[in-house]
């Protein structure tokens, strides 16, 4: 999952992506300001939007009635020092999908933003199911049939975005573009790596594989052996 | 002062003047209805002196001797008073006369026409003397020559003075109807007249802390004369709103940064304890969260500054009377802004001298000094050069600029610069560390000695700031430099007179 967290204190945009980094797994990016903040919207897939109210250039109301209005669904947390009840409600109402006020708890913010992820994905429990693999986003825990998996920190997160979007290919572009922030450098065939190892530590002793390669167009979580190519893929074949 | 309700004046004004006209009106009645029925009144007494002659006449044997015959007498207008008459041949003897008779009192004055007035038994007449009329006596034909006859005919006025007082009694009544009339009237009018007013009065009523909207009724603000009111009090309740809101805004800024601040110790502690660190991560977010503490003190130290400022300058005299030499406070502010100068390496040079004695708190002033080479020197491009240029005015004033060829300023933001926390489009509200704060503090401050602050700018080529403050007030004069000012390579402070 990657985040931008659009913050001008640089400190705490610095205990955020740290935060985030840490405790959840997510890729995060950082924008000064609202300008910023658009400009790396615009070029970025984001699962999460964490926004301070209070930015130069442009207000959080602004960035995010501007990026509603360029059709970004993207979940949008708000961070506001305000806790009147008109500018929240405001808020809310321009597009936003949560808040905190600060001074606020890590914790808690890392736990609204897998929430606000989790419902962006279009799933509301925080345990994910895909046959019989279950992943835990709260406690980053992971099963297949009840045994539990022992994953790297980056295995989980490719697992997790794979369960996220379980059912659907996902390129490995997606997977960079969603997996590392502008601080890492990307290279394709880490992702690679990171699946082998996924492939080895889920589908070992298990009759059914689970992840599977689509060549020339990425991967799948899915149960049954047949996988659905979308059609313009086939069409190329 | 007695309250006193003006519906009230106005009506009782109306009423008063309404009462004199109408009596006025009434006398004039009164006098023009009896001067037209005394003269009618005359014609009568005349005719029926004419009438009563007719009576006279010589007898139908032909005796000389003149003969009255009452057969034709004109009637009485009131029975109750008979008409009274005499009539007196030329030799003065008494031919005839009415039934009472005791001739004309002898204080009866006679007018030039005739006319006499008396009364009789505390009953008015009035009486006609027609002398030497002549006898028409259509059967005489002897030539002989028509005797002539004085008639006295008096008319009681009883019916006249009647006449005159139910006259006056219609104009009368009528008038006070139309003064009542004229007094509800105005009450109506007023009370009409009024009511935008008092619609005005509930409208402002209604103004709130939460509820600022203030738009004049259409009632008052068709009343031309209402107009003034109603504009004064929009000015002053747009004004009042503007600085609430700014105020309101103030408040909301501090609370963003002050809880932001705290935000980032928080979170900072948090981070910390998310997971198990090493000893010497430990010791590295210890040292970033001291930075942290002292970034809040500092902010809290501005704010304070700021709070006490405002006070000052709302409070205009100051605790004591201060004088500052301006040389050393500029001395002073360049070596606390040099380190940092220094590792963004920038050149700071003081240009000019200054011999001004400034009536402030040299801590205020190097304060002011601090903030502004601060800012150039945070704006400046490494390699370049920020100026402090000094001048003393002919008014014993001074003039103080601080320049740089840094970023410059949007020619957008400059009027915003002075505002606290300034935000929005500010783009360098934190951007260079700062927290907007410390020119709404210079300007205030600048602003408490009765002196300006004004910012030039040109994007890309630098920022000029000049602040101009007035020399020390007479009053000032003769007291002792404060002892505690450093004496640098500033020269010694001349008195100037």
């Amino acid at each position: 999952m990657r985040v931008l967290v659009v913050e001008d204190e640089k400190r705490l945009a610095e205990n955020i992506a740290r935060g985030l980094r840490d405790g959840a797994g997510y890729a995060v990016d950082h924008a000064p300001d609202g300008e910023e903040a658009l400009f790396s919207i615009a070029s970025t897939e984001y699962d999460l939007i964490v926004l301070d109210l209070m930015l130069p250039r442009r207000i959080g109301q602004e960035v995010v009635r501007e990026l509603r209005q360029r059709g970004k669904t993207v979940p949008v947390l708000i961070l506001t020092a305000r806790d009147e009840r008109e500018s929240i409600v405001a808020l809310l109402n321009a597009g936003a999908d949560d808040y905190v006020t600060k001074p606020f708890d890590l914790g808690e913010l890392i736990a609204r933003a897998k929430a606000l992820i989790r419902r962006g994905k279009g799933q509301a429990a925080a345990v994910l199911h895909a046959g019989d693999l279950e992943v835990d986003t709260a406690r980053r825990q992971v099963r297949r049939a009840g045994r539990e998996l022992i994953l790297t920190p980056m295995e989980y997160r490719v697992l997790e975005y794979l369960v996220h979007r379980h059912g659907t290919v996902v390129s490995k572009t997606e997977l960079l573009e969603h997996l590392y922030d502008y601080n890492w450098e990307k290279f394709s065939n880490v992702i690679e790596v990171y699946i082998s190892g996924l492939r080895r530590k889920i589908d070992e002793g298990s009759a059914d594989r689970l992840i599977h390669t689509l060549r020339g167009h990425g991967y799948v979580l899915r149960q049954e052996c047949s996988v659905k190519v979308p059609v313009e893929a086939e069409t190329r074949r | 002062m007695r309250p006193r309700s003006l519906t009230m004046r106005i009506v009782a004004w109306v009423v008063l003047l309404d009462l004199g006209l109408a009596g006025l009106m009434l006398g004039i009645g009164v006098f023009v209805a009896r001067t037209e029925l005394v003269s009618a009144f005359d014609s009568s007494l005349h005719q029926k002196t004419l009438s009563l002659r007719a009576l006279v006449r010589y007898p139908e044997n032909n005796s000389p001797r003149l003969i009255f015959d009452p057969t034709g007498l004109p009637p009485s207008a009131d029975a109750a008073h008979p008409d009274m008459f005499a009539i007196y041949l030329s030799d003065g003897t008494m031919l005839a006369h009415s039934p009472v008779w005791n001739g004309l009192p002898a204080g009866a004055r006679l007018s030039s026409g005739g006319i006499a007035r008396f009364r009789q038994a505390g009953v008015p007449f009035r009486a006609l003397v027609m002398r030497d009329i002549e006898i028409l006596d259509r059967e005489d034909e002897s030539g002989r020559a028509g005797a002539k006859i004085t008639v006295v005919y008096a008319s009681t006025l009883l019916g006249v003075r009647q006449r005159v007082w139910r006259v006056g009694l219609y104009l009368g009544a009528a008038s006070l109807l139309l003064v009542a009339a004229a007094a509800w009237l105005t009450v109506w009018t007023i009370r009409r007249s009024l009511a935008p007013l008092h619609e005005l009065t509930t409208r402002a009523g209604g103004i709130t802390v939460r509820q600022w909207s203030f738009e004049a009724p259409p009632s008052a603000a068709a009343t031309p004369e209402l107009r003034p009111l109603t504009q004064a009090l929009e000015t002053l309740i747009s004004r009042l709103h503007d600085s609430f809101a700014r105020q309101r805004e103030f408040t909301s800024d501090l609370a963003h940064e002050l809880k932001t601040a705290v935000a980032i110790i928080k979170s900072s502690l948090q981070v910390l304890l998310q997971a198990p660190r090493t000893a010497l991560e430990y010791h590295a977010g210890a040292e970033a969260l001291l930075g942290d503490c002292e970034r809040l003190e500092s902010l809290v130290e501005r704010m304070l500054r700021l709070a006490r400022a405002e006070q000052f300058a709302e409070h205009g005299t100051p605790r004591q009377i201060a004088r500052a030499d301006l040389m050393s406070t500029c001395d002073a502010a360049l070596s606390r802004v040099a380190a940092l100068a220094n590792s963004k390496d920038v050149q700071l040079k003081l240009e000019g001298i200054s011999n001004a004695q400034v009536a402030a708190d040299p801590d205020d002033l190097e304060l002011v000094w601090v903030n502004l080479l601060d800012n150039a020197v945070r704006y400046s491009t490494p390699g370049s050069t920020v100026t402090l240029r000094l001048r003393d005015l002919q008014n014993g004033g001074a003039v103080l600029c601080v320049e740089d060829s840094g970023e410059g300023i949007p020619a957008a933001d400059l009027p915003h610069l002075f505002e606290r926390f300034r935000r929005g489009n500010g783009v360098f509200a934190r951007s260079a560390g700062g927290f907007g704060l410390g020119l709404a503090i210079c300007k205030t401050i600048v602003e408490a000695y009765s002196g300006s602050i004004a910012l030039e700018s040109q994007p890309g080529q630098g920022t000029r700031v000049r602040v101009e403050l007035p020399a020390v007030v007479a009053e000032a004069e003769g007291m002792p430099v404060r002892p505690e000012m450093p004496t640098g390579p500033a020269p010694q402070p001349v008195f100037k007179r």
